[in-house]
């Protein structure tokens, strides 16, 4: 991708009218909320009273805040098992894919993906709601799971990996395909079976198809707002309060400015790590394949 | 791994039936009245009641909350001007990054992708208050203008595309004596057409499916279908019929990009993009 690149086409002309509205737009939806945000979570502002300068008391603040590092753990633990979740069910689903494809087949896994997350969110609220939820009436029995501090997080990762699995299993049946059939057809002179192909000579030669899963699906699961804000609404009793809910209610409802803008600048910094860890986690990894 | 055909069908029917399983049970619900989903009956689902259900949340209510109709209206300008704007811009950053040097391109580049890694309610919070000092609140302009111009996703994936373009074929062009603008539009455009056109599709509907934004910043000014299914749930948390019915209109464009998606139009997006 860069070697190629390195020549230009155009040695004469200049890039910048090309660029400059991608600057703009980038300027508009990233520079200045994030110039914003630094800003804002240095000052204590509550939306009626003039704004006055905090210096570093908010992020002292919500780091010892319990209700802040317990919304941080709970969107962890939400992101653990959705991530798990879509990626297992997508590789299984896109290896199947792989072997025999259905256009059909994958447009169906794909139809949670095109669709609102919200109106997801109201279907499977409808499903399993206890008192008015459909399930409960069909099986005669009150499905407490929405009104379960251990079970609902589980509900909202399961139904995050519901959505997205048609998605990774996209990504990876392509990616298997790219794969130059010869290596399959050396290990199977070599004898190995199909599982033993699969994760000795397939899985490895997804590296950066998988590198790219991971991040982005922790990434946006880590961020899940739509979803939680309706099937939960971060319920029961805060068992699903993730940290963008916790953040977007903090400043909108409880009008602690200040406070959410250092949540968020805290929140982000914790995705940032995230990201490095897998980042090192996968180096580490490729590295041992190539020795 | 299984290898079997028959657990490879089973597994795979089993999939799909948790995917379609709750969009039927979804359909019918929208089809039943309220008192037959209060009794859990689902199974005498009928086209008139249907219709009812949707003509109950298509128009306002008494209390002056806005009619879905309305909100489709509405919904589709926004996700529209966005294909626009923002599969033009990406196209034309695109262009620069593939087949332009300058200084700091790679940083550019990296600084733009990363941007990916702030979480959309980070920069939500702030640029809801930025846009309400300006005035957008409630306005057209306010929901559509932060993110019109800037797709991460949308880069990268062009990018990809225009550089998999054999190089001889641009070159030879050049020759020819055609500038950047003219390679972009007799060579580059019609190559990807395909490809852009998904591009479109997909920005279509995460526009259409945008909610955490909208929310804050659309009000009853410029109702988002996305916010007004969010409200009626709220509303309406009893009347699971009429509920449902707006659903089945927010999932309007899925079901549309499922019917022409799914044929060719995905398979080869991925193909392309791999390249």
């Amino acid at each position: 991708m860069q070697s190629r690149n390195d020549l230009a086409l155009f040695p004469k002309n200049s890039p910048t009218p090309f660029l400059l509205p991608t600057l703009v737009g980038a300027a508009i939806a990233v520079a200045i909320p994030v110039l914003t945000l630094g800003w804002l979570s240095l000052v204590q502002w509550d939306l009626i009273s003039p704004v006055r300068w905090a210096g570093l008391d908010n992020f002292g603040r919500v780091l010892s805040d319990a209700a802040f590092l317990q919304s941080l753990g709970i969107s962890f633990y939400i992101s653990i098992w959705a991530t798990l979740l879509q990626l297992a069910i997508g590789t299984l689903a896109g290896y199947l894919q792989w072997t025999k494809a259905s256009r059909l087949v994958s447009g169906i896994y794909l139809l949670p993906w095109f669709a609102a997350p919200v109106a997801i969110g109201v279907i499977w609220k409808w499903l399993l709601t206890p008192e008015t939820g459909i399930l409960s009436k069909l099986l005669g029995t009150r499905l407490d799971i929405l009104t379960s501090g251990s079970l609902a997080p589980l509900a909202v990762a399961s139904v995050s990996a519901w959505l997205g699995f048609g998605y990774t299993a996209m990504f990876v049946a392509a990616g298997l395909r790219s794969i130059p059939t010869d290596t399959i057809e050396a290990a199977k002179l070599d004898g190995a079976s199909g599982r033993q192909i699969f994760w000795g000579v397939q899985l490895p030669q997804l590296g950066t198809l998988a590198l790219f899963l991971v991040v982005t699906t922790s990434l946006q699961t880590m961020g899940l707002f739509d979803i939680v804000y309706v099937l939960t609404g971060g319920g029961p009793l805060g068992a699903t309060d993730t940290a963008a809910l916790h953040i977007a209610n903090s400043a909108l409802y409880q009008f602690d400015v200040g406070g959410s803008a250092a949540s968020a600048v805290a929140f982000t910094a914790l995705e940032v790590i995230v990201f490095l860890v897998q980042v090192l986690v996968y180096r580490r990894l490729t590295r041992r394949y190539r020795a | 791994m299984p290898s079997l055909p028959l657990t490879r069908s089973l597994v795979q029917s089993l999939l799909c039936l948790a995917i379609l399983l709750p969009l039927t049970l979804l359909v019918l619900g929208a089809m039943s009245t309220e008192a037959d989903l209060l009794r859990g009956n689902l199974f005498q689902p009928s086209l008139s009641t249907l219709l009812d259900n949707l003509n109950a949340v298509a128009w306002g209510g008494k209390q002056g909350q806005a009619g879905l109709l309305a909100a489709v209206g509405n919904t589709a300008i926004i996700a529209a001007a966005t294909v626009i704007f923002q599969v033009g811009s990406s196209v034309l950053a695109a262009f620069g990054f593939a087949f332009f040097n300058f200084r700091f391109k790679r940083a550019g580049y990296a600084a733009l992708i990363f941007s990916y890694l702030i979480p959309p309610v980070v920069s939500v919070v702030p640029l809801f208050f930025v846009a309400t000092d300006l005035g957008l609140k409630e306005t057209a302009l306010g929901i559509a203008l932060p993110y019109l111009l800037f797709s991460p996703y949308a880069l990268v994936m062009l990018r990809g595309r225009f550089e998999s373009i054999p190089r001889q074929l641009l070159q030879q062009g050049i020759l020819d004596g055609l500038g950047p603008w003219k390679t972009l539009w007799y060579l580059v455009l019609p190559l990807c057409r395909p490809f852009i056109a998904i591009i479109g599709l997909v920005t279509f509907i995460s526009a259409w499916n945008s909610f955490l934004w909208p929310r804050l910043i659309a009000g009853s000014g410029f109702p988002q279908v996305t916010v007004a299914l969010g409200a009626l749930q709220g509303q309406y948390s009893s009347h699971w019929n009429l509920v449902l019915a707006g659903t089945l209109i927010a999932l309007l464009p899925a079901i549309v990009a499922f019917a022409v998606g799914h044929r060719q139009l995905m398979p080869r997006f991925v193909q392309e993009s791999q390249e």
